[in-house]
């Protein structure tokens, strides 16, 4: 019987490739043994094993689904070493250049993921992009017969969680008017700091009242604590960092949102979105990458270039134009539909009983 | 389900145009804000060059302690597993006289390389002096900026209040 076991660079409790390898793990199980391993798991993972224990070789025959996310040589090194035929799916690579003043090193290795992404291609026998905009990048890099699937992305996996009843306590306490939300890691092309100055702007400014909860790592802890700098110096009202959270936590915000507003100058997908959306919350983001496809008319998309100035006059068209907000929410619900994970999870085994 | 006007783009743009003529965006406002945010992210120094050459100098050293121990010999296979042992064993005292040999290669390697960026270092404090004074004088200035800014946005609170009593 043939393995098909999933290799990921980071794992993590809530972390949103970590749930789409689970998701796909359910569905591998039905034809066979199916594992998940990472060079990087969080501690208090315990359903995603140490890349180290998957070995080199194996006994029966066994194939690699590899999710590419980012640079790490330690990964490729290992993919490149084993015998086993590799499914990619891909998740696309932040832009090197954008880390290049605030962390070298990871500059580095985003750099290098591209290259090692070019020389694993004599080795993936289906390859699998979770957006057109992916597709793109991996065809700009010779990848070829690459299919876009969205796979293991479910939309309404918060749906069923009740709410968190200490996080609806500190809304209550810490928060006044509409409530924005942005989730994401903070890292330099997520442009958090855009935000606050959004918030700023729309509280001195503008004179409305809103309050911006951030979620989400402090991968570069430095972006993190410059933006809460930004806001302290600015006396910007009502801005929450919430860092790292449950999703029980997660659910409880997106039922108590307005708005889900991102600044963002890339994203491969953004699931986020697609779970705001799910949770009848419009999306405000710029036009850019695969945002245009995740988003596109469900939701307002800005000017690539948009500042501050655009983003707070945005949140006030949509806090103020009610007919606007209906519209976008059924198109939003209309949207989530297409992230079907039973029906794209099924598309993918499909593929795969094609190539093995 | 009607379609979504395509207007609100115009009508933001068109908003913000009116905002910034009428002063509530005062000229220069984003990118204010963006020289603030980044003087703030300096201040939070995480990388320099030199901090770069140290650190990638101290990963060298953590990488150039060689192990006949380190080399992997485990195999999901029991057989395979066995076999990869014998061969270590058999094998020992050329991988010994191999890695001795590296090893004596990587630390001439790493004196090497602290010698350079001892050097590098020593160039960086006796010719880069003119270049710290202007460090210092634009770090002062954007000091007084992000100072000036500050009092700005405290008048505008006070301002706000002022109206709203």
């Amino acid at each position: 019987m043939t393995e098909i076991h999933q290799v990921l660079v980071g794992a993590g409790r809530t972390d949103a490739i970590t749930n789409m390898a689970r998701s796909i793990r359910s569905s591998l199980r039905k034809i066979g043994p199916s594992e998940i391993y990472a060079q990087h798991p969080a501690p208090g993972v315990d359903d995603v094993y140490l890349l180290d224990k998957l070995g080199q070789s194996a006994r029966s025959k066994r194939i690699i689904v590899f999710h590419a996310s980012g640079g790490n040589p330690a990964v490729y090194d290992f993919l490149d070493t084993c015998s086993d035929p590799v499914i990619l799916i891909f998740h696309n690579i932040a832009p090197a250049d954008l880390f290049e003043d605030v962390d070298k090193s990871r500059a580095d290795d985003l750099r290098q993921g591209w290259k090692d992404l070019e020389s694993l291609r004599s080795k993936v026998i289906l390859t699998i992009a979770d957006s057109e905009f992916n597709a793109q990048c991996l065809a700009d890099h010779k990848y070829e017969n690459i299919e876009v699937l969205p796979l293991g992305v479910e939309a309404n996996r918060l749906h069923n969680l009740p709410s968190n009843a200490v996080m609806d306590y500190r809304l209550d306490r810490e928060t006044n008017g509409p409530l924005l939300l942005f989730v994401g890691q903070s890292v330099p092309h997520k442009k958090i700091e855009t935000l606050i100055q959004m918030q700023y702007l729309l509280s001195v400014h503008l004179g409305r009242e809103s309050s911006l909860v951030l979620v989400g790592p402090p991968t570069i802890s430095a972006i993190q604590d410059a933006a809460l700098e930004q806001a302290r110096r600015l006396r910007v009202p009502n801005c929450i960092f919430l860092g790292q959270i449950q999703d029980d936590e997660l659910a409880t915000l997106y039922r108590r949102s307005s708005v889900f507003v991102t600044a963002s100058l890339h994203e491969g997908l953004c699931i986020p979105a697609i779970e705001a959306m799910s949770f009848e919350v419009p999306v405000i983001a710029r036009r850019t990458s695969a945002l245009s496809e995740t988003v596109g008319d469900a939701g307002m998309l800005l000017p690539e270039d948009a500042g501050p100035e655009f983003f707070s006059e945005a949140v006030n068209e949509l806090l103020e134009n009610d007919s606007l907000k209906r519209n976008l929410i059924e198109r939003g619900k209309e949207k989530v539909s297409h992230y079907d994970s039973a029906l794209n999870n099924q598309k993918f085994l499909d593929s795969l009983s094609q190539v093995i | 389900m009607s379609s979504v006007s395509p207007d609100y783009l115009e009508k933001i743009k068109q908003r913000v145009a009116e905002r910034r003529e009428a002063g509530d965006y005062p000229p220069g406002l984003e990118n204010q804000l963006d020289r603030h945010y980044q003087e703030i992210l300096r201040g939070f120094n995480f990388f320099s060059d030199e901090d770069d050459l140290q650190s990638l100098l101290r990963r060298l050293k953590s990488s150039t302690a060689f192990d006949a121990t380190s080399i992997e010999t485990w195999s999901p296979n029991p057989l395979k597993r066995m076999v990869h042992r014998v061969i270590a064993k058999l094998t020992i005292r050329q991988t010994s006289g191999v890695l001795s040999q590296v090893q004596q290669h990587a630390n001439t390697l790493n004196q090497a390389f602290e010698a350079l960026i001892l050097l590098v270092d020593e160039l960086q404090v006796d010719g880069g002096s003119g270049q710290t004074e202007i460090l210092n004088n634009r770090s002062d200035l954007d000091k007084r900026l992000s100072a000036a800014l500050d009092r700005l946005s405290l008048i505008e609170a006070e301002l706000e209040s002022l109206r709203s009593k």
